[in-house]
């Protein structure tokens, strides 16, 4: 079985306190915050693992981001992917899930053909959730999101998790699958497997190298999505006495907590 | 760092990650219940993590003793014991591919390097871990089999090993100059005639159920005697630069900690931090001992990836493991006030564990001693 893998390099969540938004161009300022595999994405790897392991084949993971993406590469490789492709280029950049979904199709396209492509379900940074059915119109395949767990039975099958409960579909292959932190438990990489990712092929490309690119559907220009205005929330601590009898201490309790559930705008 | 990169970031952070998910949640029931490792080691050798610095004819993926270091300060950080107890699989590992027959690093070897079984040491006796001709376990050819029988004391694991690699005594006298009437022979614990005795309440290193195990006519076979008991014995002493690792990554926590509480414990609207330099500055002087200490102990690591496996500094290195830990265990309790002497803080832990380390696998004194013979 031929799997594909989409890994997006994200903010080490232990520094969420520490990222910024650029106010002029509403992007997250990531300087000096160390990136990771994004925690979906991880699964979505694990997915991959177990697949090959029941059904043999090879794993490939994709990205699309900044050259230092590749080592976030480099650690699904650790995990026990089998090659890796990095589509880096400012031509790329800024893009938004619609611009992302059409860049990851066209370096899946470029790389080989796949029976499964697995996704985060939605990225820990930007998490529209957008990109995996995104790129499975794009693929033209079929695709589901939302899954809780992905599972071989002469067909993949694929349960997703719904606001009123679950729902089991065979899906068709090729297929995208957006897959959910719920479906699996991820491994520890073996020392073994890590010290064989430095031999497998890392390949970075840039837009020049994948061929029929469509300049209206990449980067920020293509990108029908903008930022709007961006707000800092702020927040204080602000320790208020409350006096009176038990009940009226409960009362005004309860009165500034049904308050601040209310936004401002609202009020 | 000078000794990462890419290969040796990946390693650290699946350590990193394995000491906080693994071992994190066990550290507190080892120190309370004596609770077994034993799982979490076997499932460290089905990872890999024993493989280095393994030779590749014993199952490992050779010499690179900076990603064994990083392995046992990763685990130092979060429980002493268990550090301990990854350090012993290695320094058991690393003279056997000198010292054993070839069907016996097949049939024991390896399975321990993969984590399918666990290997223990049954050495020292009442009699003390250097006095070896007054040693009372005896083994008496008979056939092709060996009979053994005897004890030990103050045996790590004592009830939770697959395979004990026990000292026996096989002449009246050892011949110190061909070296014969001392032998080591694998005894498997299913043996009918091995059982364990008391299992002892220490001061630290708690979760390693150190106890007595006993020997009474346990048969092995010939081809169970190591061919060079003394390549094993000999061989251990480098491997001792280990401690060094799980006590820097000790210190490491315990400071990291401390500075976390200093920081974050506001009194009369500031933090201990911000109004008292002289709190700050001593804390920053752990961290320079601790700078200097990683260094001494990677420099080490990195002369042995060169092939120069000096046993004087692995010992001193052994010998400042206890001593730094509980230096940095003692300031830290005190600069964290009441906290500090609180069992689940997790620091007081390390400031009992030092003085256990100091005895296990020879007493630090022995390599004074040996390094005052060598002057
Ligand atoms: C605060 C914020 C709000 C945003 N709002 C919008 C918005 O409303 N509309 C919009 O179009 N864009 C928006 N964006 C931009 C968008 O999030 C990303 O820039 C876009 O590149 C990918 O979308 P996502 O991260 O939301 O992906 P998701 O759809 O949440 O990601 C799902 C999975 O797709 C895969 N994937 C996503 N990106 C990549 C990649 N670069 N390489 C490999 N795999 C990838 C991963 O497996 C990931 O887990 C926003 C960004 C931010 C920071
Ligand atoms: C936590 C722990 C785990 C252990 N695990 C194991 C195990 O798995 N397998 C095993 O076989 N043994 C194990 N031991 C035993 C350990 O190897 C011995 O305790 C150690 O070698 C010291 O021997 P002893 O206790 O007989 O002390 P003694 O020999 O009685 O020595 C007492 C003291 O005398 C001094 N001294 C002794 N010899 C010298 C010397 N040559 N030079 C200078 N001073 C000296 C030292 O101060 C020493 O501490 C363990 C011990 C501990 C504490």
């Amino acid at each position: 079985m031929n799997i594909a893998v989409c890994i997006k390099s994200v903010p080490d969540p232990e520094f969420y306190d520490k990222i910024t938004l650029d106010p002029q161009t509403k992007r997250l300022v990531r300087d000096g915050i160390p990136a990771v595999i994004g925690e979906a994405d991880t699964h979505a790897l694990e997915a991959a693992l177990r697949l090959k392991e029941e059904l043999g084949g090879e794993i490939t993971v994709v990205s699309m981001g900044p050259p230092a993406a590749r080592d976030q590469l480099m650690e699904a490789l650790a995990m026990g992917a089998d090659r890796a492709f990095l589509i880096s280029d400012r031509k790329v950049g800024g893009a938004d899930s619609l611009a992302t979904s059409y860049t990851l199709s066209m370096l899946l396209k470029k790389t080989g053909t796949y029976d499964v492509i697995l996704a985060g379900n939605e990225s820990a940074d930007g998490s529209t959730a957008h990109v995996p059915s995104q790129l499975g119109v794009w693929m033209g395949a079929s695709h589901a999101a939302n899954a809780v767990d992905v599972s071989w039975d002469q067909g993949i099958v694929v349960t997703r998790k719904f606001e009123s409960g679950l729902g089991r579909y065979r899906l068709k292959t090729p297929c995208v699958i957006g897959v959910t932190g719920a479906a699996n438990e991820v491994r520890f990489a073996n020392v073994r497997t890590i010290l064989a990712a430095k031999n497998k092929p890392l390949v970075i490309y840039s837009a020049a190298d994948l061929e029929d690119l469509d300049e209206n559907y990449l980067g920020l220009k293509g990108s029908p999505s903008q930022n709007g205005e961006v707000e800092t929330m702020e927040s204080s601590k602000q320790c208020v006495m409350i006096t009176g009898t038990e009940s009226e201490i409960a009362q005004k309790l309860a009165d500034i907590l049904r308050q601040s559930a209310v936004r401002k705008e609202e009020a | 760092m000078w000794y990462l990169n890419e290969e040796r970031r990946l390693l650290q952070k699946t350590f990193r990650s394995y000491a906080q998910k693994r071992v994190r949640p066990l550290a507190l029931e080892m120190e309370d219940n004596d609770a077994s490792s034993r799982e979490a080691l076997l499932e460290m050798g089905k990872l890999g993590m024993f493989t280095m610095p393994v030779a590749e004819s014993c199952g490992g993926t050779g010499p690179d003793y900076i990603s064994w270091g990083l392995l046992l300060e990763e685990l130092g950080k979060e429980s002493a014991t268990f550090g301990f107890l990854a350090l012993l699989r290695q320094v058991f590992n690393g003279p056997m591919s000198a010292a054993c027959s070839e069907e016996q690093i097949r049939k024991y070897v390896i399975p321990a390097v993969n984590g399918e079984i666990l290997m223990g040491l049954a050495g020292n006796e009442p009699a003390g871990g250097n006095d070896l001709m007054e040693y009372q376990t005896k083994a008496v050819r008979d056939g092709d089999d060996w009979i053994i029988n005897g004890g030990k004391v103050l045996v790590t694991q004592a009830d939770e090993v697959d395979v004990f690699m026990v000292i026996a005594l096989t002449r009246d006298q050892i011949d110190f100059t061909t070296m014969q009437g001392l032998d080591i022979f694998f005894v498997p614990t299913s043996d009918p005639g091995f059982s364990v005795g008391h299992i002892e309440h220490k001061v630290g290193l708690n979760g390693s159920r150190t106890g007595s195990v006993y020997f009474d006519n346990c048969r092995v076979s010939e081809s169970d005697r190591i061919p060079n008991p003394w390549g094993i014995l000999m061989g251990f002493g480098p491997e001792l630069s280990g401690y060094a690792a799980l006590a820097l990554g000790g210190a490491e926590s315990m400071i990291a900690k401390t500075a976390d509480y200093l920081k974050n414990r506001i009194q009369m609207g500031r933090s201990l931090w911000d109004t008292h330099q002289a709190a700050r500055h001593d804390l920053a002087k752990l961290q320079m001992e601790v700078y200097n200490f990683r260094n001494a102990l990677y420099g080490h690591l990195a002369n042995r990836n060169c092939g120069i496996h000096d046993s004087l500094e692995a010992g001193a290195l052994k010998a400042a493991t206890g001593p730094l830990m509980e230096k940095v265990a003692s300031e830290c309790m005190l600069l964290m006030g009441g906290t500090g002497v609180i069992h689940e803080t997790g620091i007081e832990r390390y400031y009992r564990d030092a003085k256990a380390l100091q005895i296990a696998c020879f007493s630090d004194k022995t390599f004074v001693d040996t390094v005052a013979g060598s002057l």
